[in-house]
């Protein structure tokens, strides 16, 4: 399983790379939304694990930059929020995407289940 | 006395631009011509006194400027003579500040040492009651009223009396203390009229040189009324004017030519904005907006705990990643080590982030106004309070006590983020005197009870307690006694009770330390059912 992983917190972004690379995946990591747009333009991925506030762009830039590459019902699979504000207007927007909100702060089991069984 | 009347005239001779008002007496030193020139601004009830005040303009004539005068005007034949008595006048009067002092003073004169008592009425013209003031030698004073009518009648009649020989049917009304025939005279001031009796206290009639003696000195002695007179009012007006400032219904500030803050009638905000400023001669009257600013505490208070709640909010999203990221990383890594040691060191790191994130929760819930009623035993709001507190009351046992039908299983109807966030704060205050003081063997006590009206808590430590004379500000905003408290602690937990409408109250006990009482009204408190 390819992931890729874009959060700009390097210590969450560390953890979740080292407990996914240990259960077999392949993983990249970015640390900013525009280092990660140019990652997505060269790779395929199975999930993209994306924070939503990072400092240059939203997470949902990102899923509509993505829509080049994905079509509509790939994206819906490929793609994790992570945030930690989960409002109203950020839930329903995710909705519409169709992609999963991983609540922060989340354990490392439930992001691993979340992250891997959502296939 | 006598020298607080003096500093207030050095006061008024010295620079304005050098003063700084700092009580109500200051003020009297402002130039009130200064004052004169003040627009009023609004159209209240409140500033009918303003315009008063405001539109008296001090006479260029001042009695003060003629003073100066006295002794070159009116050269005639009898200058010697006037001379001397002008210099007497001078002498007696000149250092006179308080009408009150008049009568005395004239009685020392060398010339009237024969009259036993002296009467000044003074009448501020339109005014209904009139000062009488009264010296009897040496023995009484007197300071009392009489009324308008009796005072015009007198006046009259002494006015246009020809022989000036006066006796007690002059007002029958007027309670004049001496018996027999008196000389009297009128002043007309400015604003005042005054009328002058001395009396010998006997039945002898004046002779014609007396009454043209007496003449003679009352000639003179009007300068010298003005004078005090004059002040007085000025006095008065001022002390007008200053209540007018200090009770005009916006928040308002005075500065002066070079931008000090001479008065102001509120505290003054950090996000006061300005609405108007009033040139007022030399001087800057400043109008602030009463919406951001005002004179009661609470407000005040308010913008201050509002930056509070702004400053932790940032704070929890600047924090929250970080933390999570260390919580995350020290759960993968104690997942993954073999060795116990390194394993306990991970799970407490991971513990101190929860406890640090959680401590971040409670804080920024404490601004947000959610108003979440829900029910919730006694039991949980404890727990969930200590905790919180766990890091605070390691070394502090806690007793619980339920009366009458009360358990820790007691459901409640309450805001439980609020109840336990005021328990927890009233936990934390105990246990940091306590252990300030060091006390051995700390405990924290709560006694849950409840009557017909109230459901109460009363937690009592056994720590060194609060100072009788530290007790009525206590919850006070900022009032704090550690050296690196914000003296929030105790302000927001009242507001959280408040807010539960609720009450809170410190009990002094002899046998133990602090004791708080908090009582919530059992409207709110659904029992076990």
């Amino acid at each position: 399983m390819k992931i890729l992983i874009i959060e700009d917190e390097i210590l969450i972004q560390q953890s979740l790379k080292k407990l996914l690379a240990r259960r077999g995946c392949e993983v990249m990591v970015a640390s900013s939304g525009q280092e990660a747009l140019k990652i997505i333009q060269n790779h395929d991925f199975d999930r993209i694990v994306c924070d939503l506030m990072l400092q240059d762009i939203t997470g949902f830039d990102i899923i509509e930059e993505s829509k080049k590459r994905y079509d509509e019902e790939k994206l819906k699979k490929v793609f994790v929020i992570m945030t930690a504000y989960s409002s109203e207007q950020v839930l329903s927007k995710a909705r519409e995407y169709g992609c999963v909100v991983l609540n922060k702060p989340f354990e490392l089991d439930q992001a691993l289940m979340v992250i891997t069984n959502k296939v | 006395m006598e020298n607080h009347r003096h500093s207030r005239t050095e006061k008024s001779q010295a620079s304005l631009k050098s003063l700084t008002i700092r009580e109500e007496q200051d003020l009297y030193s402002l130039d009130i011509e200064d004052v004169g020139s003040f627009k009023i601004p609004h159209n209240k009830t409140v500033l009918n006194n303003w315009s008063h005040i405001l539109k008296v303009k001090v006479d260029d004539e001042f009695p003060g400027k003629k003073l100066q005068n006295f002794f070159h005007n009116n050269p005639n034949k009898n200058n010697i003579e006037e001379d001397r008595l002008k210099k007497e006048l001078l002498k007696t009067f000149g250092q006179i500040n308080h009408i009150q002092d008049f009568p005395t003073a004239f009685l020392t004169l060398q010339v009237f040492r024969q009259y036993q008592t002296c009467h000044f009425f003074v009448q501020e013209r339109g005014k209904m009651l009139v000062d009488h003031l009264y010296n009897l030698k040496n023995t009484e004073h007197i300071n009392t009223n009489v009324e308008a009518t009796n005072f015009n009648k007198m006046f009259n009649l002494i006015k246009k009396s020809k022989n000036k020989i006066f006796n007690q049917n002059l007002v029958p009304q007027v309670d004049l203390k001496f018996v027999g025939s008196f000389l009297a005279n009128v002043f007309n001031l400015k604003n005042h009229n005054v009328i002058l009796i001395i009396s010998r206290h006997d039945f002898l009639a004046p002779t014609t040189e007396e009454i043209a003696t007496f003449d003679r000195y009352c000639l003179s002695l009007d300068i010298f009324l003005e004078k005090v007179i004059g002040k007085e009012t000025e006095k008065e007006k001022k002390k007008n004017l200053l209540n007018c400032l200090i009770h005009y219904p916006e928040s308002l500030a005075l500065f002066d030519h070079t931008g000090n803050l001479i008065f102001k009638n509120f505290e003054l905000a950090k996000s006061s904005h300005i609405k108007k400023i009033v040139p007022l001669g030399q001087y800057k009257l400043i109008l602030y907006d009463t919406e951001t600013s005002d004179t009661s505490s609470e407000l005040f208070h308010h913008q201050r705990v509002s930056l509070l709640g702004e400053l932790l909010n940032t704070l929890r999203h600047e924090l929250n990643n970080p933390l999570f990221g260390l919580k995350l990383t020290s759960d993968l890594l104690a997942h993954e080590t073999q060795d116990d040691e390194q394993k306990s060191i991970l799970r407490e790191i991971a513990l101190n982030v929860t406890r640090s994130q959680n401590i971040i929760e409670n804080f920024t819930n404490l601004y947000t106004n959610a108003e979440t009623y829900q029910v919730c035993t006694i039991k949980r709001v404890l727990d969930e309070a200590l905790t919180i507190a766990k890091s605070e009351i390691r070394q502090v046992r806690i007793g619980q006590y339920y009366a009458g039908d009360l358990s820790p299983e007691f459901r409640i109807y309450t805001n439980p983020t609020s109840l336990v966030q005021i328990i927890f704060n009233l936990i934390i205050n105990s246990a940091q005197a306590m252990r300030v003081a060091q006390i051995q063997g700390a405990q924290i006590v709560f006694n849950f009870k409840k009557d017909s009206q109230f459901f109460i808590i009363e937690m009592t430590d056994n720590g060194p307690g609060v100072p009788a004379e530290i007790q009525e500000r206590l919850f006070e905003p900022f009032f704090t006694t550690k050296p690196n408290g914000t003296g929030l602690g105790l302000a927001i937990t009242t507001n959280l009770i408040k807010h539960l409408k609720g009450t809170i109250a410190y009990q002094q006990k002899e046998e133990c330390g602090a004791s708080f009482l908090i009582q919530f009204p059992l409207l709110t408190i659904i029992p076990k059912t």
